[in-house]
């Protein structure tokens, strides 16, 4: 199949630029409904408390107002959880967190709703429980003093070889405490959907959102309907980085039940400080880890344990700590390890799903144990990872064996060479000043060093959501030879629905330009799960193969006749149908597919793939956990100001295997601004809570990374194709911010020579440190 | 926000302006800030509301001549003036945007368009350490700024020539 691919791996240009570019793509926002009400939330005051009392009928009566919905309303189920069955749509008898919404209003205009909002906050009768705010806090309280079901939202462990014996043979131990900080999504477009009552007790649900069929789940579970009364269908949708895959199940069911109260169509938008203050944020993690080696740099045993702070409901921290334990010692060969994983609840406002799902916190400990150990060896940390990498047919944390695609060395070795290198001095080379001619003015005050950080990453959703991990392609050829496909996995701005474009255009042999792609929609396409754990590449591209050849099998025949050729010399490619042994005999595609439509074949096929089965047992840790994995070596160069303490990433170099570049601008662009947010993690981006309370609440108080913040970033592609990806493609969207925090805290280790364990890194702690 | 605590909508003011080069003539509450006229009257929903306090530059327009943030301008103020949306922007730079791959889920694009086109439009010999320093007004979450400021180079550059 490879070699001959004409359109996979070319830099085809996004499908949706030119609408982007021009103000024409219609947001949700932007859309217009006839008659639409505006919805919004009342919400606890209060962090942890019985509800005792809670009136909504005052603000029934109020002006402008047209239903207000609460616990007691709710013709389904008054539940919401995602994995875990731990959440309440509306609180009923108790609230958990901050925000947490007690009711919903609809209203003819936000000034009404909002002052309907106020009535029903002020109504609300607490009486008030401990509030647990810490990790520490939820280990010291009562079992049950959040959830009847105990203080753990979830654990997870991961196993291979006796430990005991592996710290046995190591000649030098280290041990260390690590942690890492929650961090806000802050997509550009806000949480909203809109919600149309259907007049038969069903709804369309439109929404900016990840995942529609959980929504259509969630809102039918809420509604007291069937799946098939929900349509859900995804408004172009301005970032989610995992803040859109759980939390428009709320939304949209809570709006469900104003449309249909109300026979209305509903929106709900957040306003930004509520989208900050009251959604998921990334887990903030605290561990343990310890790492032996032997004195020539063979790891011998690594022991890690996780504790997160889950919030207030588990949402997603069952996955997110399944891949902190699965991928917890990384891309490493070790004889021995250990890892444990647990996600507390608190009553913070819910940790949920944030690009990388644990796996960053969980690579900035194994990343920084490696640099501490090669510094304790005086060892070039490049050649510690270089001894001690998976190989194919190595084994991993699990005890996996890796069979094919195992490009993790390559990433290394090529992000190595092109890499600036650490020099004795750590002064700033004339490549750093090139870069950030500050450092040439005095070069004395700065200290500049190279971090480098490697990672692992399980392709799809794995042993824990296999269940789950099978997604369709519903491709329709039209009389005029153009082509529909519709796929159940999002666009969120990754650029899949331009992948999807090459990949079905490569399959059938058609101009892409003749391929559209419908706004991704329950009713055209089954259930294909989830898009996240960055599947939407593989499984839709395999989807879209498998439907692809449906249709050719059936086209096949067809065009044989028409060319007077036998089939197995026919070459589908670029809008026609030719056979190489003749040249200049040609059928054009458009030609074939009318015939066809004309002769009453089936020109629609639905294209399914699942993910082969998995057997990683969670009880023992042990086995296989993905059906693939993704590799990655990041470098990051830094500058340290010894006047301020404040760190600067002068320039990365990110090497990923991705298995095949569909395209390779799209990888570039996955990889540059999932580096910067990672920067953004790792350096400026400090979520600041005060009593349970998102003080960093805009951007005036959370700093995201801008453009003069953004190093200088050289992608380098590793194509080490997997036999069941599509054309060999692997998973991407989120290996590209895993291991950058590590490679800058590693980076500034090294320019202050003293260990930097958390983030974001605090310039006053580095500033103390080098001065010392 | 603040805008649904003000007193009334019942203090209106008649506006005359020209918005893409079209006359516009309307009543408006005072209150009312200039990004909602844009966006609930006149429907150019190219202009977005991000941040609401002028922070991320994604409500940017022209007016009279300069990039500002629309959240941050009554719609009064805008009397007798000139706007510019995305709308009314027809630029090289959003051709090369195109081709360097600049976009990803295009929520900032409306405002970054605006203000680089006015960059390149009143710069000559622009570097990309300049670039990245006018730029820093418009937050993108997407793509790392990389293909953003490659784009804004090419358009410069092709202008150079």
């Amino acid at each position: 199949m490879m070699g001959k691919d004409v359109l996979v791996g070319n830099r085809l240009e996004r499908v949706d630029a030119d609408t982007k570019l021009t103000g024409r793509c219609r947001f949700l926002a932007d859309l217009r409904f006839d008659g639409l009400l505006h919805a919004r939330q009342a919400r606890s005051t209060q962090i942890h408390a019985r509800l005792v009392a809670l009136d909504c009928e005052r603000a029934r009566h109020l002006p402008g107002i047209r239903a207000v919905v609460s616990a007691v309303d709710v013709p389904g189920e008054n539940r919401i959880g995602v994995i875990i069955d731990d959440q309440p749509l509306f609180a009923a008898d108790r609230v958990r967190y901050l925000g947490e919404p007690l009711a919903i209003v609809a209203a003819d205009t936000e000034a009404a709703a909002t002052a309907a909002v106020a009535v029903i906050e002020e109504s609300a009768r607490f009486e008030p429980l401990p509030a647990l705010l810490s990790i520490e806090d939820s280990r010291n309280a009562a079992p049950d003093a959040i959830h009847a079901s105990g203080p753990v939202a979830s654990s997870h462990i991961a196993v291979r070889g006796d430990i005991e014996q592996g710290f046995a043979e190591a000649d030098i131990v280290v041990e260390a405490e690590f942690g890492t900080g929650a961090q806000e999504h802050y997509y550009l477009e806000p949480q909203g959907c809109v919600v149309v009552p259907e007049g038969d007790g069903g709804v369309t649900v439109y929404g900016s959102m990840q995942c529609p069929f959980y929504v259509q789940k969630a809102v039918a579970r809420v509604i007291g309907t069937t799946y098939g009364k929900v349509r859900v269908i995804q408004t172009p949708t301005g970032g989610a980085f995992g803040g859109k895959e759980d939390i428009p199940n709320e939304l949209c069911a809570r709006t469900a039940l104003l449309a249909l109260a109300t026979d209305r169509p509903v929106r709900l938008l957040l306003e930004r400080r509520e989208d900050i203050t009251s959604t998921s944020k990334r887990h903030p993690f605290r561990t343990g880890g310890r790492l032996g080696a032997t004195g020539d740099g063979r790891l011998t045993a690594m022991a890690i344990t996780h504790d997160a702070d889950s919030g207030a409901y588990a949402t997603l921290s069952p996955p997110v700590i399944f891949r902190a334990a699965i991928q917890g010692v990384g891309p490493y060969d070790i004889p021995t390890s250990r890892v444990e994983a647990r996600g507390w609840y608190t009553n913070n406002v819910p940790s949920g799903a944030f690009r990388g799902f644990g796996s960053p916190q969980a690579t900035f400990v194994h990343e920084r144990l490696i640099d501490l150990m090669a510094s304790k060896l005086k060892m070039d940390p490049v050649e510690l990872r270089r001894i001690n990498m998976v190989r194919e047919g190595g084994r991993i944390a699990t005890g996996q064996v890796l069979t094919e695609s195992v490009g993790a060395l390559e990433t290394l070795e090529r992000c190595a060479a092109a890499a600036e290198s650490t020099t004795d001095d750590r002064r700033p080379t004339p490549a750093d000043i090139a870069l950030k001619p500050e450092l040439g003015d005095d070069p004395a005050r700065w200290m500049v060093a190279t971090g480098f950080s490697s990672m692992i990453y399980g392709n799809c959703l794995g042993q824990a959501g296999w269940h789950m991990d099978g997604a369709g392609a519903s491709l329709q050829i039209h009389a005029d030879g153009s082509v529909t496909c519709s796929t159940g996995l999002t666009e969120m701005g990754q650029g899949s629905q331009t992948v999807i474009t090459q990949m079905v255009a490569e399959a059938l042999g058609v101009d892409p330009a003749t391929v559209k792609l419908p706004p991704i929609d329950t009713a055209l396409v089954p259930d294909s799960g989830p898009t996240v754990a960055s599947r939407n590449v593989v499984m839709s591209g395999k989807a879209i193969l498998n439907g692809a050849k449906q249709l050719l099998d059936r086209l096949r025949p067809l065009a044989a006749e028409m060319m007077a050729a036998p089939e197995d010399v026919l070459i589908f490619s670029g809008g026609e149908v030719r056979r190489p042994d003749r040249d200049g005999s040609a059928l054009p595609f458009a030609e074939l597919a009318e015939m066809a439509w004309r002769r009453n074949i089936n020109l629609a096929a639905e294209g399914w793939w699942h993910v082969p089965e998995l057997n990683f047992d969670p009880q023992t840790g042990v086995g296989d956990a993905y059906f693939a994995y993704s590799f990655a070596t990041q470098a990051a160069r830094v500058a340290v100001d010894g006047l301020t303490g404040q760190s600067h990433v002068l320039k990365v170099w990110a090497a990923h295997d991705v298995g095949r570049a569909v395209n390779p601008a799209g990888v570039e662009g996955q990889v540059e601004g999932g580096v910067v947010q990672g920067a953004g993690w790792a350096l400026g981006e400090r979520l600041v809570r005060s009593g349970g309370r998102v003080l960093s609440d805009n951007l005036s108080t959370y700093e995201l990374p801008r453009s003069i913040d953004a190093p200088e970033i050289e992608t380098i592609i590793v194509e080490s194709p997997h036999s069941l990806g599509p054309y060999g493609a692997k998973s991407l969207g989120e290996p590209v911010i895993i291991p950058i925090a590590a490679a800058i805290a590693n980076g500034v280790s090294l320019a202050i020579a003293d260990a930097v364990n958390g983030i974001p890194i605090n310039s006053e702690h580095t500033l103390l440190h080098l001065e010392r | 926000m603040s805008r649904d605590h003000l007193p009334d909508e019942e203090h209106k003011m008649r506006i005359a302006l020209h918005v893409n080069g079209n006359p516009v003539e309307a009543e408006v509450p005072t209150t009312m800030r200039l990004l909602e006229f844009l966006r609930d009257r006149l429907h150019l929903t190219g202009v977005k509301e991000v941040c609401a306090e002028g922070e991320c530059g994604a409500c940017s327009i022209m007016f009279n001549g300069r990039v500002v943030n629309s959240c941050l301008v009554l719609a009064v103020e805008a009397d007798g003036g000139e706007v510019v949306t995305v709308e009314g922007i027809d630029h090289p730079v959003q051709r090369t945007m195109r081709e360097t791959h600049a976009v990803q889920c295009g929520y900032c694009f409306p405002g970054m368009v605006v203000t680089a086109a006015d960059l390149i439009n009143k710069t000559n010999n622009l570097d990309r350490a300049t670039i990245r320093a006018e730029l820093a007004g418009n937050v993108c979450r997407c793509t790392g700024y990389a293909k953003i400021l490659d784009a804004v180079e090419k358009a410069a550059s092709e202008k150079g020539n």
